[in-house]
């Protein structure tokens, strides 16, 4: 049973879990997205990494000098320590305590078994079996703390014919039927998603699965193994789409910004370079107030139903085009917002970091990292009114916290912690750099 | 089956999905979901396709996935009656979930300021576009609107031309997976509080927050991220097959010569095009070397071959292909279920598998259903759910009493 109660909380860690125990295992970007949602939320996470084999977000230790022509490292520059200073990492890994050990030896062995003594949660998304080819199966970890919820994320679940595969985001999204209903209007071939879509839908899902576990531990008191597919999450947030089916005998259509209750719906050009607004009509009041905000009386006496407004979208786009391009897509969206029309800018990060109303909610905290120094970060989906949560605390350089774990969670002295070192099972710089440094050296 | 949630009772006056979606979960993890409608329904119930062909209000596909597992009651908010029938109903809720235009239930009197004194451990949970403050609170919102501001859209699609949304309702069903994740950790809490609070979940932050690393390119180096439509790098994305389009995904870099086996294309090997992999180099190249074997194949016998080489392909899978796969036949991922009006159709159910089995799956209710059980349940006897039926508590009131205003979702 956990012991989580009796855990030191950080400077600023609040929110309504505080005192639950999370043992992550996981690495790149769905289980640490899970594992985000639930620090955001107050649970105290542990994150273990490995310095033989980084977490491929943190970037390569020593990387290629021209591995992106997007860099993610602060100010373009990866420093002496660039697996501490890549964006992506760093987004995903806030508010985690780092350990950095080797767990595969029989020390770092040990040291892992006693953290998962303690945890109320421990998640893993190596692929289907790895983890438990490591020797951290369900019943290992159960072994030591019965009630434990213990989650395995692999793409497709496990058990059954496809356990053993293998999948990346890019491809979840594909086989969980999303990219299928995503396409420009008369295209021949769908579009993918702006992002690795399947990460994050797993992600949220997995977490979801973890709360609702933790709800079941309370009333029977029985911990519970979660065998999550990130493909099956995937569906879910397309579930209409699997009855329509049924219904029609029909694939998906690609219909661009169009939608199938909505006219008109979609995008248009406004002034500046690559500048557009998107908006939708879902009503036959939104439609007045949209041409009263173009002043164009004549296509709503032209077009008063939904099924007019459909038949002529050509039309209407090049009206409401006429409009939009020559004005801010900004000024537009407050106009029409004025008269009642769901317009939106069709914001890019730039825009999206400086959003008046993200930023009047508090959406963008400052973090202290320790390699980066402060930076803003972005803030979660929800405000609680009581127990608000909050952002505290950067990403974890490399085994940031391996010691204030062992000392403050463990209760290791000094004498253990440097026996720990002694053995190489707690090192805090990638093996690729300490190897690069024995040879300047010899 | 006691389930997870078995004795939570949710009061679900959302609209539209996202708060729906998170109402969805709850109730297949077994929490009482009792959705109160306006008299003629959510108006998700008017969006089809329907089972026939023709609209009806039980047939549309969002409202039978959406509303699984719940009860239906409807009250007619603009009546006193109705509305203190459901000052009664809140006082048996564990959660009230509410999706309109902040402010609007406060106009009725049932603001969270206005219920904390009376029902202190309820959790009241807002899932709007963009939550109960900040200079957009009040503006108006469907799907593409937040998708659009959220940067997500901006990032979809080909670099010239319009950014593109996602098929579909993403914003919404992640804003409604993260209500639920909130309202647990909620209730999670008041397990030991024993209070409520108010939930403020925005669709907005939501979106906002699955950029996947945009966000941080422009915080940590300036960069603006462009949109780069199925990308340019070599033997990554999507391609058409015989019957379809197959996402090729020929990383990692070690396992490069199982792309020429797979494809049969023995010059693929060479170490040229190793080297080109994931690249955008010679990308025309490799392209012209795998396309013959590509459209000679099916997408799933691509799928399946590809993997048993330890290669991390997919196929762009329509709901057909869903259905004929074997990894969700063998896990019983579709629950079947009868609806008396919809008739039997095979659902998503639930993405894991407990090893104590938490999840059922119900079918969605009639618009009004349960109005009489559960005003009963209330302690309304029978002259007293006639009287109030009269007075058009549950709708048919004899003024016009209008839709519900806000309509935000």
């Amino acid at each position: 049973m956990t012991t989580g109660q009796a855990l030191p909380l950080r400077p600023g860690q609040q929110g309504p879990l505080t005192g639950l125990v999370v043992l992550d295992c996981s690495m790149v970007w769905a289980g640490p997205y899970c594992t985000k949602l639930l620090g955001d939320l107050g649970a105290t996470i542990i994150k273990i990494e490995a310095n033989r084999q980084l977490d491929s977000i943190r970037g390569s230790a020593i990387p290629p000098p021209s591995s992106s022509p997007l860099s993610l490292y602060a100010g373009n520059d990866p420093g002496i320590d660039p697996w501490n200073r890549n964006g992506y990492f760093n987004k995903y890994n806030r508010n985690k305590l780092g350990v950095c050990m080797n767990i595969l030896m029989p020390e770092g062995r040990a040291v892992f078994m006693e953290l998962a003594a303690i945890a109320d949660v421990v998640v893993e998304n190596f692929g289907g079996g790895v983890f438990e080819r490591m020797g951290y199966g369900y019943d290992v970890i159960r072994g030591v703390n019965e009630d434990v919820i213990f989650v395995s994320m692999p793409p497709s679940g496990n058990g059954g014919p496809e356990a053993k595969y293998v999948g990346y985001g890019v491809a979840i999204e594909q086989l969980g039927g999303i990219v299928a209903r995503t396409g420009y209007l008369g295209d021949d071939t769908p579009m993918k998603t702006g992002i690795n879509y399947g990460d994050p839908i797993a992600g949220m899902h997995t977490a979801s699965y973890i709360m609702t576990a933790l709800m079941h531990r309370r009333k029977s008191g029985r911990g519970q193994y979660i065998d999550l597919s990130q493909r099956e999450a995937t569906i879910n947030w397309t579930g209409e789409s699997v009855l329509a089916y049924q219904m029609t005998g029909q694939d998906p259509e690609w219909i661009g910004n169009r939608d199938a209750y909505m006219a008109p719906s979609g995008t248009y050009r406004c002034a500046g370079d690559d500048a557009w607004i998107a908006l939708a009509v879902g009503s036959d009041a939104e439609w007045r107030g949209l041409c009263t905000a173009l002043a164009r009386a004549d296509l709503l006496t032209q077009y008063p139903t939904h099924d007019l407004r459909a038949e002529h979208h050509d039309a209407i786009d090049a009206a409401i085009s006429a409009w939009t391009a020559p004005r801010d897509a900004d000024e537009a969206m407050t106009t029409l917002q004025q008269h009642g029309v769901a317009a939106g800018v069709c914001a890019d990060n730039r825009r999206v970091v400086n959003d008046p109303h993200l930023n009047a909610r508090g959406f963008w905290p400052e973090v202290q990292h320790s390699s980066v120094g402060p930076h803003i970060i972005a803030g979660e989906a929800w405000n609680y009114s009581r127990t608000p949560a909050a952002i505290y605390a950067a990403a974890p350089a490399l085994g940031e916290h391996t010691e204030y774990v062992l000392r403050e969670v463990l209760g290791k002295s000094d004498e253990e912690i440097a026996g720990l070192h002694a053995a190489g099972v707690i090192e805090n710089t990638p093996e690729v750099i300490l190897e690069q440094r024995a040879r300047a050296q010899a | 089956m006691e389930g997870p949630l078995t004795g939570t009772r949710v009061v679900d006056l959302s609209q539209y999905i996202a708060g729906p979606y998170c109402g969805r979960v709850l109730a297949g993890f077994g929490a009482d979901v009792i959705k109160v409608e306006p008299p003629d329904g959510d108006p998700v119930r008017r969006w089809g396709p329907f089972t026939d062909a023709t609209p009806n209000p039980e047939t549309g596909a969002l409202h039978l996935y959406l509303n699984q597992g719940k009860r239906s009651v409807t009250l007619d908010l603009h009546t006193e009656d109705g509305c203190a029938v459901l000052r009664e109903l809140l006082a048996t809720a564990d959660v009230l979930i509410e999706s309109d235009r902040p402010g609007a239930l406060a106009d009725l009197g049932f603001g969270y300021d206005q219920l904390k004194e009376e029902f202190p451990a309820l959790l009241y949970v807002s899932v709007t576009p963009f939550g109960q403050t900040g200079p957009y609170a009040q503006y108006h919102a469907w799907e593409i609107t937040t998708y659009a501001l959220s940067g997500l859209m901006y990032i979809t699609g080909e670099p010239d031309r319009e950014p593109l949304k996602n098929g579909g309702y993403l914003g919404q069903y992640g804003a409604g997976q993260n209500a639920y994740i909130a309202t647990l950790a909620g209730l999670w809490e008041r397990a030991a509080s024993g209070l409520g609070q108010h939930v403020d979940v925005s669709v907005f932050e939501h979106a906002t927050s699955l950029l996947e690393m945009t966000d941080m390119a422009y915080i940590y180096a300036g960069q603006v991220y462009p949109r780069t439509g199925n990308g340019s790098r070599a033997a990554w994305g999507i391609y058409p097959c015989a019957d379809g389009f197959v996402g090729v995904v020929s990383g990692p870099l070690r396992r490069w010569a199982n792309v020429a086996t797979l494809m049969e294309e023995p010059i693929l090997s060479d170490s040229r095009y190793q080297q080109a992999n994931s690249q955008s180099e010679l990308r025309d190249e490799i392209d012209a070397l795998m396309l013959p074997w590509l459209i000679t194949h099916d997408k799933e016998e691509i799928y399946q071959r590809a993997q048993a080489l330890g290669l991390p392909f997919g196929y762009v899978a329509t709901p057909a292909d869903l259905f004929k796969n074997e990894q969700l036949e063998y896990r019983e991922f579709f629950h079947t279920v009868d609806h008396p009006v919809a008739g039997t159709l095979r659902y998503p159910s639930v993405a894991a598998h407990f090893s104590d089995g938490l999840w059922e799956s119900h079918r969605a209710p009639l618009l009004g259903e349960h109005t009489d059980e559960v005003v009963e349940s209330l302690g309304h006897d029978a002259a007293s759910r006639a009287r109030l039926s009269a007075a058009g508590a549950f709708g048919g009131a004899p003024s016009d009493a209008g839709v519900r205003k806000g309509g935000t979702r």
